[in-house]
C-alpha cells in the first residue's frame, strides 16, 4: 500500500481538482486529515489475503439466483421534460443551461 | 385514548375497525411533531416542507377515511410513518440532508414510499439525516443536529438519526431509514428502538438517493421487532426498477414471529466483547445472551477473524462508491450551482460549496483510493478483503442460525464530541458495517440502559434472507422483556419480565 506520508497538499490539490471539488479548507488541513484515515485503513497491509482471493464488489454474485437480472423489454413510460429541467439551476424550458464552455 | 403508546400494529387494527378515524391519528402524530419541534427530529426548512407534506397526509387521510369500506382491509391503513430524507416523496422536497439538494423535488415516489402508500400507510414527514447518509450522529446535516430523546444534549445516533428519534419520542409509531454502514441500527440502539437491516437486495433501493450502492438498504424502524415485520411484509420484495433488487421469494414476516426460539443456535463471536467495548454494553448484551438461552436458544462461541479488519475495508469501499455516486451533483441537473464564472468553476465551487465537510472529505477519500497508482493498494486490496469478511460469515453460518453481539461500542455520545475527529466517529460503526460488506440482514433491539439511562442495543446478524428467523428471534425476546417499551419519559422498570 501507498506509503501514508505521500498525502501531502500537492496530492491533495490533484485529487481535488479531479474530483472537481474546490474546498475552502486548507490543503494542508485535507491532508492532515486523510493521512490520519489512510494510516488506519493502512492496517488492511498486516492482514494475510491468500492469492486465491479474488474481490468482492458486492451485489449480484456470478451464478447465483439473481444473477442477469434483466427485466422484459417493454417500453415504459418516462418523464417529460418540463418535470426533468423542474429540478435545475437555469433552463430555457428546453435544455439544461451552463456557462459557455469556449 | 393516547394513542402515542399503541403499537402500530394496535393503530393499524383501531383503525381498520373504524374505531379511531386516521384523520384523527394523522392529525395526533402531526400535533406531536410540531409540539416536539426543538429534537430537530424532521426536516422542516423555510419552504416549509413539513407543512407542505402535513397537508398531503391529511388529504391522503380523509381520502382514506372516505374509501373506508373498500380499504380498510389493506395491511398498513391508515398507519403514519416517518420517512428519511434520503427517500424521494414524489412532489415534496427530498433533501437527504445537504444543501446541495435543498430545492429538490423528486419526480417520483421510491418503490418502497410507492408500496408503503399501496397499503394505506401514510408518511407524515421527511426525518432528518447525516448529508447523504455520511455520519454516525446526525450531526453532519445541513439543516442541524437531531437531538436524542433520552438526553438533548447527546446525538440519536445516525445516519437515520432522525427516524430513530421521531419514533423514540414517540412522533411516529415507526418510521423507514436506510442503512449503509449501521446507519439503521446504530441509531436504533443509541435511542432505544428497533431496526432492522435487510439483505441486500430485499427492498428495492430505487428512489433512495444513492451513497454506496453495494452496501445501502432501505430497512423498517419501529419500537418493536413485531412493527418492523408488519413494514417488511409490505416494502420487501422485487422491483424491476432495481436491477439489484433480489428474486429470492420473500417469507410472510409477521406469521413466522410467534414461533419459540427453542432450539435456535445463536453464535457469540467473543472478539467483540473484548478491548473497546463499553463495560456496561458489555454487561447488558451478556445478560441478553443469557435471557435467549433461558428461552431455549443455545449461545455457541464462533469466530469472525477478519471482522477487526471490517471498518478499515469499508472506509475504503464506501468512500470510493461515494465519490462515483454523488459525482451527478454538477450544478446543473439538482437545484444548487454556486457560480456562472466558467464551466470548470462552475463545477468546483457547487460542489465545494454544495456538500458540507464530511461529505467532501470522502469525496475526496474516494477519489484518491480510486485514482491511478492506488486503486490496486487501495480499492481492490479492500474488496479482497471484503471477501473474506464475507466467508467468515459463511463460515460461521454453518454451525449458527444467527450471531448475537453489541450493536455499539458505546451509548449515545454528546453533541460535539466526535465531530472533530472523524476517525473517532466512524469506530462507532465498528460492530454494525461487517453485515453490511457481507450484504447481511442485521437487527438491533433494545436491552438495557447505563447507569445514565441511555439505551443499549443488541444486534443479532443472520445468513442471506434470514429476515424471518431475526425477527423472530427479536419478537420472542421482546415478549419476554419490557425494555423495548421504554420510553424516553418512562421511569426505567429494568429486570426482565
Amino acid at each position: 500500500m501507498a506509503d501514508e506520508a505521500s498525502i501531502d497538499p500537492d496530492l491533495v490539490k490533484r485529487v481535488a481538482k479531479l474530483a472537481k471539488l474546490a474546498d475552502s479548507q486548507s490543503l494542508e488541513q485535507t491532508a492532515a486529515e486523510l493521512t490520519k484515515i489512510l494510516g488506519y485503513v493502512d492496517q488492511l497491509n498486516s492482514a494475510e489475503i491468500p492469492d486465491s482471493i479474488e474481490p468482492f464488489f458486492g451485489a449480484v454474485e456470478p451464478e447465483s439466483e439473481d444473477e442477469n437480472a434483466v427485466r422484459s423489454d417493454v417500453v415504459q413510460p418516462s418523464f417529460d421534460r418540463e418535470t426533468m429541467l423542474g429540478n435545475t439551476t437555469d433552463n430555457d424550458g428546453e435544455h439544461f443551461l451552463v456557462p459557455p464552455v469556449f | 385514548m393516547d394513542l402515542a403508546q399503541h403499537s402500530a400494529r394496535q393503530l393499524v387494527q383501531l383503525m381498520s375497525a373504524g374505531e379511531i378515524s386516521t384523520a384523527d391519528c394523522v392529525d395526533f402524530f402531526l400535533a406531536r411533531i410540531e409540539q416536539n419541534k426543538s429534537l430537530n427530529a424532521f426536516v422542516d426548512i423555510e419552504a416549509n416542507s413539513q407543512a407542505e407534506l402535513a397537508e398531503l397526509a391529511r388529504r391522503q387521510a380523509s381520502e382514506l377515511d372516505a374509501s373506508y369500506t373498500a380499504k380498510q382491509s389493506t395491511p398498513l391503513f391508515g398507519l403514519p410513518i416517518a420517512i428519511k430524507d434520503g427517500i424521494c416523496t414524489k412532489s415534496t422536497l427530498t433533501t437527504a440532508g445537504s444543501k446541495m439538494l435543498q430545492s429538490f423535488r423528486s419526480p417520483v415516489d421510491a418503490t418502497c414510499i410507492h408500496r408503503l402508500r399501496d397499503a394505506s400507510a401514510i408518511p407524515i414527514g421527511k426525518t432528518n439525516m447525516d448529508e447523504f447518509a455520511m455520519g454516525s450522529s446526525t450531526e453532519n446535516s445541513y439543516w442541524g443536529p437531531t437531538k436524542n430523546p433520552f438526553d438533548h444534549s447527546r446525538v440519536p445516533g445516525g445516519s437515520s438519526g432522525g427516524s430513530a428519534a421521531a419514533v423514540a419520542a414517540r412522533l411516529a409509531p415507526c418510521a423507514l431509514g436506510s442503512d449503509t454502514g449501521g446507519s439503521i441500527r446504530q441509531p436504533a440502539a443509541f435511542c432505544g428502538i428497533t431496526g432492522l437491516k435487510p439483505t441486500y437486495g430485499r427492498v428495492s433501493r430505487n428512489g433512495l438517493i444513492a451513497f454506496a450502492s453495494s452496501l445501502d438498504q432501505v430497512g423498517p424502524m419501529a419500537r418493536s421487532a413485531e412493527d418492523c415485520a408488519l413494514l417488511m411484509d409490505v416494502i420487501a420484495g422485487h422491483d424491476p426498477g432495481d436491477s439489484t433488487s433480489s428474486r429470492v421469494a420473500c417469507e410472510h414476516y409477521s406469521d413466522g414471529i410467534n414461533d419459540s426460539i427453542d432450539g435456535l443456535r445463536i453464535g457469540v463471536c467473543r472478539s467483540f466483547f473484548g478491548e473497546g467495548l463499553d463495560a456496561e454494553v458489555g454487561d447488558a448484551v451478556e445478560h441478553a445472551l443469557q435471557q435467549l438461552k433461558s428461552m431455549g436458544a443455545t449461545l455457541v462461541d464462533v469466530e469472525l477473524p477478519h471482522s477487526k479488519y471490517a471498518v478499515a475495508t469499508y472506509y475504503v469501499v464506501a468512500p470510493c462508491e461515494a465519490s462515483s455516486n454523488l459525482s451527478r451533483y454538477d450544478g446543473v441537473r439538482f437545484s444548487y450551482r454556486h457560480t456562472d464564472e466558467s464551466l470548470d468553476s462552475m463545477y468546483a465551487e457547487s460542489r465545494g460549496h454544495g456538500f458540507g465537510a464530511e461529505v467532501r472529505r470522502r469525496i475526496m477519500l474516494g477519489t484518491f483510493a480510486l485514482s491511478s497508482g492506488y486503486y490496486d493498494a487501495y480499492y481492490l486490496k479492500a474488496s479482497r478483503m471484503r471477501r473474506m469478511i464475507k466467508q467468515d460469515f459463511e463460515d460461521a453460518f454453518k454451525s449458527v442460525d444467527l450471531i448475537a453481539g453489541p450493536t455499539t461500542p458505546s451509548t449515545a455520545f454528546k453533541i460535539g464530541e466526535r465531530s472533530a475527529d472523524p476517525l473517532s466517529m466512524y469506530l462507532a460503526d465498528v460492530y454494525t458495517v461487517a453485515a453490511n460488506l457481507a450484504g447481511l440482514p442485521a437487527i438491533s433491539l433494545p436491552c438495557g440502559f447505563d447507569e445514565n439511562r441511555l439505551p443499549i442495543g443488541l444486534q443479532l446478524q443472520g445468513p442471506a434472507f434470514s429476515e424471518s428467523n431475526l425477527l423472530r428471534a427479536a419478537h420472542q425476546f421482546q415478549l419476554n422483556t419490557s425494555w423495548h417499551a421504554e420510553g424516553p419519559n418512562n421511569k426505567p422498570t429494568g429486570e426482565a419480565k
